[in-house]
C-alpha cells in the first residue's frame, strides 16, 4: 500500500535512479545543458515583442518592425528546435533508464534463491516488472523532468519580466509564495484523497475478480443480487472517493488560473499608476505574467504523477534491495553421484525472518553411486525438502550433507545444479519448440544431445509423428501434448545433461492409463547408470528402487528393500495397503 | 438511476412473474456507442447543460480580460477611440462601471479596470471549478452505472461466458473498458464543449476587431490541423505496437516467474533472461518510435500559435503604423492566439479518445450481447406432473454437448428420487455425472418435460429460485475475502444468529475448528485471509449449503479432496441430515450408504441397484465399469 511522503523522501527515492541515469551520461548532460537555452528563449520572446511594438509600431518605423519580426521568428524556431531535441532526448533517456533498470531487476529476481521465491507470488513479481515500469516510463519524463522544466521556465520568465519592467517583477514574486502555499496545501489533501481512492479501487477490483472467479458458486447460492448489491456499494464508494480528488484537483487548477487573472489586474494597476510605462512594456509584461503562471499550473498537475513515480520506485527498489545469498563457490569436481547425510536438520525461515518449524531432524543416510533410493511418507514429512536440499536450494541446514565428498552448503549452487538431473514437482512446459523445452537453452546442449535424451526416454516416437518434429512449437501450457507426453519432455530435460545423479519428485497428478504406461517405460531409462533419489508416489516406482526410506516427521522411520519392509509389517506395510486401496479406487478406465 | 437499468437488483427479488416479464422486456442496451450514450448519458443532460453554461461564462471571462487590459494599453497611446465599447462590455458584468461619469473620462476612471479584472479573476475561479465538476460528475456516474450493469450481466450470464472470454478478460472489461467510456463522457465532453465554445467565441471576438487580420492569423492553423490529422494514425499505430510489445513482455515475464523453480533447478536462467531482454528491447524500441512521433506532433500546436503571432505582429504592426489599429489590439490578438493553442492540441486528442471509447464499447457490447440465462418459461402450461412423493423425476433425459475438445452427453436417462432417500451415482470421469447435476440445476438447459422438481418442470422454475431449493455442492467451491460469517450468509436475505451459523458448521463437522480460530466466525478466509485446507474448504462449503436448508442436495464428488478420516465424518454428517440427496462418488464408503446406486457409463445408466447388488454383479464397478 502506498503512503504519503514528504518532498525530501520523494527526492531521496528519485536519487535511487541516479546510477542508471549516469549510465546514459551523454544524453543527460545534453538535456541539462539545453535547459538554460529554453529559459533564454522565454526571456527573449517577450522582449522582442516589446521592441516590435515600442520601436516598430509606436515609432512608426516599418524597417525596425521587420527586423524584430525576423528576430521573433528566429528565436521561436530556435526555441522549438531546442525544446524538441530536449523532449526527444529526455524521452529516450527515460526509456533507456527503464529498460536498463528492468533488465537489472529481472536479472536480480531470476537469480534470487528458492528462499525468496517460496514466499513471493509470481503474479506480484510480474506486476513489479511490468506495471510499475509502465508507470515509471509514462510519468518519469512527464512528472520529474517536466517539473524540472517547469522550474526552468519559471526562472526564465521571471528573468524576462525583470529585463522588461524591473520593479513589476515584485508583483509576480508576491504571488509566488501564495501559489506555493496553495500547491503545498492542496497536494497534501490531494495525495490523501488519491490514496483513499486507490484503496477503494483495490477493494472494487478485488471484489470483481473474486466474483468473476466464483461465478459458479454465486449461481449455486443464487446470490447474484447480493453480489450485485455489494458491487454497487464498492463501485459507488470508489466513484465518490475519486470524485473528491477530482474536485480538489479542479479547485487547485482553477484557483491558480484565477490568481493569474488577479495578478494581471494588480500588475496593470501598478504599471498604469506610474504612467511612465510604454505600451510595449505593458504588453510584454502581460505576456511574461502568462508565462509565469503557465508552469505553476502545469506543476500543480504533476502532483498526482509524481506520487505514482515515487510509489513505483519504492516498489522496484524494494525488490532490488532484497539480498539473499545461497551456496558457496566451491566448484563440484567428480560426479559419481555419492550422497552422504549425517545428522542433517533443517527448518524453513518463518515469514517474520526467524526460524520456522523443523522439517528434517537429524537424518543420516548414505547412497552409493548408481543406487536408487525411494523416499516415501505422508505429505509434509520432509521428502521434498530433502530433495531441495540436495539441489542446493537452501544452505542453512545443520549437520552435514555431502555430494561426492563436497559439502552442499559450500558448493556453487549453479555449478552443482548444472550437473544434476532434476524433475521438479510441478514441471513447466515453456513457450517454445520441443527442442528448447528439452535443452532450455543451456550451454553445451546441442541438437544431438536433445535427440539422444528424447530417444532415451522414448519421447522420440511421438515427436517424430509431429509435422515439425523437434521444431514443433508448444503452447504456453503445453496444451497440445498429452499429460504423459509432457512428462516425457520433462524427463528428457532432466537427463539431457547426462547427470550422474537424478532427483525425481514424482508428481501426484493422476495420469490416464496410456500416459502411465508411457511414463513407466521412460522410468527405466531414467534409472539406468545413475544415482536416483525419488520421492515416490506410484507403487511401480517404489518397487523398482534398490532401497526405500520411510520418512516420518523428518526422520527415517524405516529403511530396507520393498520385500524387507513388507515382511517387517511396519509403517511401510500399512502405507502400502492404504496406497493399493486408493490406487484401486482412483484409477480411471482405459 | 435504477429506472434506466434493464435488469435491476430490485427486479429479481421474489416474484417469478416480474422476472418473466423482465427477461422478455429486457432492452438490448448498447449495440452502438450512440445507443450507449442514449441509455447512460442522455438522462444526465442537465449536468452537462449546467457545465456548458459555466463553461461559457468561463470563456467569456477569459476573453474579456485581455480586452480590458487593451483599454489601458490603448490609453497609453494618445488616441483612445473606442473606450465606450470596452466599458459597455465591462458593464455586462460589473454594472457600476457603466455609470456615465466613468465611461466619459478614462483618466479618472482607469482604476476600475484593474479592479474589474481582479473581480473577474475571482469569478473565474468559481465558474471554472463548476464547469469542470459539472462535466466530470456525470462522467463518473455513467461509468459507475455501466459498470454495475456489466457486472450484473456477467453474474447472471450462463457459465459459458467464462469459457468464452476468460476471467482476466472479463475483469478487465469491467474495470478498464468502462473507464475509457468515462474518459470520453467526462474529459472528452468537456474538451469538445471547450473547443467549440472557445473557437466560436474567440474567432467571433477577433472578427469584431479586425476581420482581415483574423483571417490571416488563422491561416497557419489550417495546414497544421491537417498535418496533425495525417500524423494521428501513425501515432495510433505506434502506440498499438507499443501496447503489443508491453503485452508480450508481460507474457514472457509471467512465464519466467511462474516457472522460476524449473528454471533455477535446470540452471536455465541465461536462456530466459535473453527472452526477457529481447522483449524488453522491443518495448524500448517501440517507445522510442512513439517518442519520435510525439516530438513531431506535440509542438505543432505551439508552432502554429507562434506563426499566427508573427502574422499579427507583421500585418497588425503595419495596421498600427497606418493608424488603423492600436498597440492594445495587437496584445488582444496575441493572447487570443495563445488561447487557441489549447483546444487545437486537444482537438486531435478527442479523435483518439473517441476511437478508444469505441473499441472499449465494442468489448462491453460483446458482453451485453451474450445471451442471458433464460428465466422460467411458461409456468402455467407445464404445471404439476404428479403428486407422488417423488421430489425429483427425470424421464427420458437426453442432452449432448460437443466441441472440439469435449463431448459430454446424457442419453435417455430416467430415474426418480423419493423424499429422504439417498441416491448414489457412480461412473468414470466423463460418464455424464456432472452434466446431470448441471441439467437439474439449470446450469445447462434440459429439454422440455424431462426433469421435474417437486412435480414441476425445472424449466418452469426461475433458475435462482430453483437453486435456492436445490443445494448443489461443487467440487471447487469458492470463498470471498471476507469473514467466515459473511461467506456463510452470502446471498441470503434473512439475518442469522451465531448459533444458527454454528449449527450449520456443526452439521458439516467443522464447528470445532472454526471455534478454535482466534477470531471464530470473524476469521477472514479467501485469498487474502486464512488458508484453509482442502478438507476444511469442502466442509465450510457444505455448511454454507446446510444453512440454506435446501430441499434436495446434489453432492458432486466432493469427497475426493479430503482424507479418509474427514470423509467418514462428512458422510456421517450428511446422512444425519435426513435430507434427499444425490451424491456422485466412486468411494465404496459413500456408495455403500446409498439407498440406490446408478452406474453411469457414456451418458447412459448401465446398471442400477444397491451397492451390494452392483458389487456382486460387477466386481470393481466403482472403478468406472472396467473390470480389468
Amino acid at each position: 500500500m502506498a503512503k504519503r511522503r514528504s518532498v525530501f523522501a520523494g527526492l531521496r527515492l528519485l536519487m535511487r535512479l541516479w546510477p542508471w541515469i549516469m549510465r546514459r551520461k551523454k544524453s543527460f548532460i545534453i538535456v541539462v545543458a539545453l535547459a538554460p537555452f529554453s529559459a533564454l528563449f522565454l526571456m527573449l520572446l517577450p522582449n522582442t515583442i516589446r521592441l516590435a511594438i515600442d520601436e516598430g509600431m509606436q515609432a512608426g518605423d516599418a524597417s525596425a518592425l521587420t527586423l524584430y519580426i525576423f528576430m521573433f521568428v528566429g528565436i521561436f524556431v530556435a526555441e522549438f528546435a531546442v525544446l524538441s531535441l530536449q523532449r526527444y532526448l529526455m524521452a529516450v533517456l527515460v526509456q533507456r533508464v527503464v529498460r536498463d533498470l528492468r533488465h537489472d531487476l529481472a536479472n536480480h529476481l531470476i537469480t534470487l534463491p528458492a528462499a525468496f521465491h517460496d514466499r513471493q507470488l509470481s503474479g506480484v513479481l510480474v506486476t513489479r516488472a511490468t506495471s510499475d515500469f509502465d508507470a515509471l516510463s509514462e510519468s518519469l519524463g512527464h512528472g520529474v523532468f517536466g517539473a524540472a522544466a517547469d522550474l526552468v521556465a519559471l526562472a526564465g520568465s521571471l528573468a524576462a519580466l525583470v529585463m522588461i519592467s524591473g520593479p513589476l517583477v515584485f508583483i509576480a514574486l508576491a504571488f509566488l509564495p501564495v501559489v506555493g502555499c496553495l500547491i503545498g496545501l492542496f497536494s497534501r489533501s490531494l495525495q490523501k484523497a488519491m490514496l483513499f481512492a486507490r484503496a477503494k479501487l483495490a477493494v472494487l477490483n478485488g471484489f470483481t475478480q473474486e466474483c468473476v472467479a466464483a461465478c459458479a458458486t454465486i449461481h449455486t447460492l443464487a446470490a447474484e443480487d447480493d453480489a450485485e448489491r455489494r458491487f454497487e456499494s464498492a463501485s459507488n464508494a470508489y466513484r465518490d472517493a475519486q470524485m473528491k480528488s477530482v474536485i480538489l484537483d479542479s479547485v487547485l487548477n482553477s484557483i491558480i488560473e484565477g490568481l493569474s487573472a488577479i495578478a494581471l489586474g494588480v500588475l496593470l494597476y501598478f504599471a498604469f499608476s506610474s504612467r511612465a510605462i510604454t505600451p510595449g512594456v505593458l504588453i510584454a509584461s502581460v505576456a511574461c505574467l502568462q508565462q509565469i503562471f503557465e508552469p505553476l499550473r502545469e506543476f500543480s498537475n504533476r502532483i498526482a504523477v509524481l506520487q505514482g513515480v515515487f510509489t513505483s520506485i519504492e516498489r522496484i527498489f524494494g525488490l532490488l534491495d532484497t539480498r539473499i545469498a545461497c551456496g558457496g563457490d566451491t566448484l563440484p569436481v567428480a560426479s559419481r553421484g555419492m550422497i552422504g547425510a549425517r545428522d542433517l536438520s533443517f527448518a524453513y525461515t518463518a515469514p517474520d525472518g526467524g526460524p520456522g518449524r523443523g522439517i528434517i531432524h537429524a537424518l543420516s543416510f548414505q547412497a552409493r553411486s548408481g543406487e536408487s533410493v525411494a523416499l516415501v511418507g505422508a505429505t509434509g514429512s520432509g521428502k521434498t525438502t530433502f530433495a531441495r536440499l540436495l539441489a542446493a536450494e537452501y544452505d542453512s541446514y545443520s549437520g552435514s550433507l555431502a555430494i561426492d565428498g563436497a559439502e552442499v552448503s559450500g558448493l556453487n549452487a549453479e555449478a552443482h545444479r548444472s550437473r544434476l538431473g532434476i524433475v521438479p514437482q510441478d514441471p513447466e512446459i515453456f513457450q517454445g519448440t520441443i527442442a528448447f523445452n528439452i535443452s532450455l537453452g543451456r550451454e553445451g546442449i546441442d541438437a544431438a544431445a536433445v535427440e539422444e535424451a528424447a530417444c532415451a526416454v522414448g519421447a522420440d516416437r511421438f515427436i517424430a509423428r509431429l509435422p515439425l518434429g523437434y521444431a514443433s512449437h508448444l503452447d504456453e501450457n503445453g496444451v497440445n501434448l498429452s499429460q504423459g507426453e509432457r512428462q516425457l519432455i520433462v524427463f528428457a530435460r532432466a537427463i539431457v545433461n547426462k547427470p550422474a545423479m537424478l532427483i525425481l519428485d514424482e508428481a501426484t497428478s493422476s495420469l490416464d492409463a496410456a500416459s502411465e504406461r508411457l511414463v513407466q517405460t521412460a522410468m527405466e531409462a531414467l534409472f539406468r547408470d545413475r544415482t536416483v533419489i525419488v520421492i515416490a508416489h506410484r507403487l511401480a516406482t517404489v518397487r523398482k528402487c534398490d532401497r526405500i526410506l520411510v520418512i516420518e516427521e523428518g526422520r527415517i522411520a524405516e529403511e530396507g528393500t520393498h520385500h524387507e519392509l513388507l515382511r517387517a509389517h511396519g509403517i511401510y506395510y500399512a502405507m502400502l495397503r492404504a496406497f493399493v486401496d486408493r490406487e484401486k479406487r482412483s484409477r480411471k478406465p482405459v | 438511476m435504477t429506472a434506466i437499468r434493464p435488469s435491476g437488483v430490485t427486479a429479481r427479488k421474489d416474484s417469478i412473474v416480474a422476472i418473466a416479464t423482465n427477461s422478455i422486456g429486457t432492452e438490448r442496451p448498447c449495440s452502438s456507442l450512440a445507443d450507449f450514450a442514449r441509455k447512460y448519458v442522455f438522462p444526465l443532460w442537465f449536468w452537462y447543460l449546467g457545465g456548458a453554461v459555466f463553461l461559457t461564462i468561463t470563456n467569456a471571462i477569459v476573453l474579456l480580460l485581455p480586452r480590458l487590459a487593451r483599454d489601458l494599453v490603448n490609453a497609453l497611446t494618445d488616441t483612445a477611440p473606442d473606450v465606450p465599447e470596452v466599458f459597455a462590455a465591462v458593464g455586462e458584468i460589473v454594472p457600476a462601471l457603466s455609470e456615465p461619469g466613468v465611461s466619459g473620462a478614462l483618466a479618472q476612471g482607469w482604476t476600475s479596470i484593474p479592479l474589474a479584472i481582479i473581480a473577474l479573476g475571482c469569478l473565474l475561479i468559481v465558474a471554472r471549478v463548476l464547469s469542470r465538476i459539472l462535466f466530470f460528475w456525470p462522467g463518473r456516474r455513467v461509468e459507475a452505472e455501466a459498470r454495475l450493469d456489466l457486472f450484473g450481466r456477467i453474474m447472471r450470464a450462463p457459465r459459458e461466458i467464462l469459457y468464452r472470454f476468460g476471467q482476466g478478460d472479463l475483469v478487465s472489461r469491467i474495470a478498464n473498458d468502462t473507464g475509457y467510456l468515462r474518459i470520453l463522457f467526462a474529459f472528452g465532453m468537456l474538451s469538445v464543449a471547450n473547443v467549440i465554445l472557445l473557437l466560436a467565441m474567440t474567432i467571433g471576438a477577433m472578427l469584431s476587431f479586425h476581420a482581415g487580420l483574423t483571417l490571416c492569423a488563422l491561416l497557419p492553423f489550417i495546414p497544421i490541423v491537417f498535418l496533425i490529422r495525417a500524423l494521428l494514425p501513425k501515432i495510433h499505430a505506434a502506440s498499438m505496437q507499443n501496447q503489443t510489445a508491453i503485452g508480450s513482455l508481460s507474457a514472457v515475464m509471467t512465464e519466467s516467474f511462474r516457472g522460476i523453480a524449473s528454471i533455477r533447478l535446470h540452471t536455465a536462467r541465461a536462456a530466459f533472461l535473453e527472452r526477457i531482454d529481447d522483449a524488453n528491447e522491443e518495448v524500448y524500441r517501440s517507445f522510442r518510435r512513439l517518442a519520435l512521433l510525439q516530438t513531431i506532433v506535440i509542438p505543432l500546436a505551439g508552432i502554429s500559435v507562434r506563426i499566427a503571432q508573427t502574422i499579427v505582429l507583421a500585418y497588425g504592426g503595419a495596421e498600427v503604423i497606418a493608424g488603423r489599429l492600436q498597440a492594445g489590439d495587437i496584445m488582444v490578438f496575441n493572447v487570443y492566439m495563445a488561447s487557441l493553442a489549447v483546444p487545437l492540441a486537444f482537438g486531435g486528442g478527442i479523435i483518439a479518445l473517441i476511437e478508444r471509447a469505441r473499441s472499449a464499447h465494442a468489448r462491453i457490447a460483446d458482453i451485453f450481447a451474450f445471451p442471458e440465462e433464460t428465466g422460467c418459461r411458461g409456468a402455467e402450461q407445464r404445471g404439476t406432473q404428479s403428486s407422488a412423493p417423488q421430489i425429483l423425476t427425470v424421464s427420458s433425459l437426453s442432452r449432448e454437448f460437443r466441441s472440439e475438445k469435449t463431448n459430454f452427453k446424457i442419453d435417455d436417462v430416467s430415474f426418480s428420487v423419493a423424499e429422504q432417500t439417498v441416491l448414489g451415482i457412480a461412473g468414470a470421469i466423463g460418464s455424464g455425472k456432472s452434466l446431470l447435476f448441471d441439467l437439474i440445476t439449470r446450469f445447462e438447459e434440459p429439454p422440455e418435460g424431462s426433469i421435474f422438481f417437486q412435480g414441476r418442470d425445472v424449466l418452469a422454475w426461475e433458475p435462482a429460485h430453483l437453486r435456492r431449493k436445490i443445494g448443489y455442492a461443487l467440487q471447487t467451491a469458492r470463498f470471498f475475502s471476507d469473514s467466515i460469517r459473511a461467506n456463510m450468509v452470502f446471498g441470503l436475505e434473512k439475518a442469522f444468529s451465531d448459533e444458527e451459523i454454528y449449527h450449520a458448521l456443526y452439521r458439516a463437522a467443522i464447528a470445532d475448528e472454526v471455534r478454535g480460530f482466534t477470531d471464530g466466525l470473524d476469521t477472514i478466509t479467501g485469498e487474502k485471509g486464512m488458508r484453509l485446507s482442502g478438507g476444511q474448504r469442502q466442509r465450510l462449503a457444505l455448511a454454507r449449503l446446510f444453512l440454506r436448508e435446501p430441499e434436495l442436495l446434489l453432492l458432486d464428488d466432493i469427497f475426493s479432496a479430503v482424507d479418509q478420516k474427514t470423509e467418514k465424518r462428512l458422510i456421517d454428517a450428511v446422512l444425519a441430515l435426513r435430507k434427499t440427496i444425490i451424491v456422485a462418488s466412486h468411494r465404496p464408503s459413500v456408495l455403500g450408504n446409498c439407498d440406490e446406486v446408478l452406474l453411469f457409463s457414456g451418458g447412459r445408466i448401465l446398471d442400477r441397484g444397491s451397492y451390494a447388488e452392483l458389487e456382486a454383479r460387477r466386481p470393481h464397478f466403482d472403478r468406472g465399469g472396467d473390470d480389468g
